[in-house]
């Protein structure tokens, strides 16, 4: 028989548990991450989109990662054909690696993209229903449990994000190329299209720190140049107002 | 200074200001069509492994062959055929079957993704495969048997047989001697190894201690036979293969003269084990580069 006690010990820590309890990579946990966030986690502006091999669903993350709370954010009105997808590591393959000039525009894209999914779930899900490819029985076409139509919807997003925010010099990087489509869904003079380097499956998270680590020594350069052009600006400008 | 920095807060932002980088109202919004992935984004290589599920490799222009195109008419490898096909033979027609097979199975089953019903062409010619595949496994086994069968020990009957060789050889007739000689020589070769016509390149291979047995079975028994029937004086018996080589190589008679002129200068010591195949080898080769040397000369 346990005493009073001990129960309430047990009950205790059983909450500590649940409470300690992590959904994925820490780093990827909570809300939207501002532009100091990412400084501040030494995060390079990207956007990582990584589909699900079991139903085809898409999931955007701004770290080379993916949380619990990205899925219920992303995820927001499940459905049969639309399942909110489990957060299982092997299921979850990287399909591309958006880098951007800026966090600014890197924020823009995330944010956009919730946006776009918000719109296709919630807003105008009659419309969006209305673009895919159905099956005989007029649900979504499938093939076991997989929906080929999430990944390429958003990859639609993509392209659609970066045309309406014109989110010039972006470099995607495509785990296989053959997903991008046709050149004429994208507007080249913004967009440059690029492979991912080829990894074991296994050794999918060193890849994405890899190309994490690339970009952050991409962006320096950049910032370096920036700055040097605006050193020179200064030094033009200066003679002028004194 | 003021000035410079409500410029280039000014300069910075302009840009950003020229255009929102927000979504305004998303009931608004115009969702774009999905986009479908296309193959003509990369190249395959022709000779890339997956080809070989095509009956043409990478110049395959039909997902599934016409009943025209498919080898109705013909028939399974039979027993008897495979029974004559060494190993590497056998190895590679099973490795072509499966690879047929392999490919009839990718047919079958795009088939039935498309909704094709009947695949009686192709099973019936998967079926030949199959029966290939089993009797290939059939002569495999066949030949184990025989192998694990050929592994029972024969000493007995080995040595009695070459008892009973050893007596004919020695008593029979000049006539027959002939015809007993030839026969030794297949014996040697058959019981001991040792082929009638020796070979550097193939001396690593051939000397063993079943030759060392075989020269010493063979010296004996020619020496024997030519004391039987000739009056001559030599010490018997042999001293090792230091003394038995000659009459491998030789004729009896020269033989028994090198064996003396070794005894007389003292040469012929008893080797030790570890010294005979070296010793062979080393005596051997000599002899037949100096029988070449000796064909050239002439």
């Amino acid at each position: 028989m346990k005493s009073r006690a001990e129960k309430k010990m047990r009950k205790f820590l059983i909450e500590q548990l649940r409470q300690r309890k992590q959904n994925g990579a820490r780093l990827a946990q909570g809300k939207k991450k501002t532009e100091s966030d990412l400084i501040e986690s030494n995060l390079a502006p990207q956007v990582f989109l990584f589909k699900n091999l079991f139903s085809g669903q898409v999931l955007y993350s701004q770290v080379p990662a993916f949380h619990q709370d990205q899925i219920e954010s992303q995820f927001q009105l499940p459905n049969w054909q639309n399942r909110k997808p489990s957060r299982r590591q092997d299921l979850w393959r990287i399909m591309c690696i958006a880098n951007f000039k800026n966090y600014e525009y890197a924020i823009a894209a995330f944010t956009g993209l919730l946006d776009l999914r918000r719109t296709r779930d919630i807003i105008q899900k009659q419309q969006a229903m209305d673009m895919r490819k159905k099956n005989d029985d007029g649900n979504i076409w499938y093939s076991g449990q997989y929906r080929p139509t999430y990944a390429q919807e958003a990859i639609a997003d993509l392209s659609h994000v970066i045309d309406e925010f014109e989110l010039d010099e972006t470099r995607l990087y495509w785990e296989n190329e053959f997903r991008k489509g046709e050149n004429k869904y994208w507007n080249l003079e913004l967009v440059q299209h690029e492979t991912l380097p080829i990894y074991s499956p296994k050794d999918q998270s060193i890849m994405l720190e890899i190309m994490k680590d690339k970009a952050m020594e991409a962006f320096k350069i950049q910032r370096e140049e920036f700055d040097q052009t605006d050193q020179t600006d200064q030094t033009e400008t200066i003679p002028t107002t004194v | 200074m003021v000035n410079i920095i409500l410029n280039r807060s000014i300069s910075s932002s302009s840009c950003l200001l020229a255009r929102s980088l927000k979504f305004k109202d998303l009931s608004k919004i115009k969702l774009r069509e999905p986009i479908l992935p296309t193959i003509n984004n990369f190249e395959v290589s022709p000779d890339h492994p997956l080809w070989q599920f095509f009956p043409q490799g990478s110049n395959t222009t039909t997902p599934i062959r016409q009943s025209e195109d498919l080898d109705l008419d013909s028939r399974g490898w039979t027993s008897a055929e495979l029974r004559r096909k060494s190993f590497e033979d056998l190895h590679k027609i099973w490795y072509l079957c499966l690879k047929e097979r392999n490919i009839l199975a990718r047919e079958v089953r795009t088939g039935e993704s498309i909704g094709m019903m009947d695949f009686s062409r192709f099973n019936s010619i998967d079926i030949k495969l199959i029966k290939t595949q089993k009797r290939i496994k059939q002569v495999l086994l066949e030949r184990q048997i025989a192998y694990e069968r050929s592994q029972i020990d024969f000493t007995e009957e080995k040595t009695k047989y070459l008892q009973e060789f050893r007596e004919s050889f020695l008593n029979c007739e000049e006539g027959e001697f002939e015809e007993q000689y030839e026969k030794l020589i297949r014996l040697q070769y058959a019981f001991f190894g040792i082929p009638p016509e020796l070979k550097v390149e193939n001396l690593d291979e051939d000397i063993t201690i079943n030759f060392i047995n075989g020269l010493e079975y063979v010296s004996n028994l020619k020496l024997e036979r030519y004391l039987k029937n000739n009056d001559v004086e030599f010490e018997m018996p042999l001293n090792g293969p230091m003394e038995q080589l000659p009459f491998l190589l030789f004729d009896v008679e020269e033989a028994i003269n090198q064996v003396k002129t070794l005894r007389e200068e003292g040469i012929n010591i008893k080797l030790k084990k570890i010294e005979i195949i070296p010793f062979l080898k080393n005596a051997i080769t000599k002899h037949i580069e100096q029988e070449e040397e000796g064909e050239t000369t002439m």
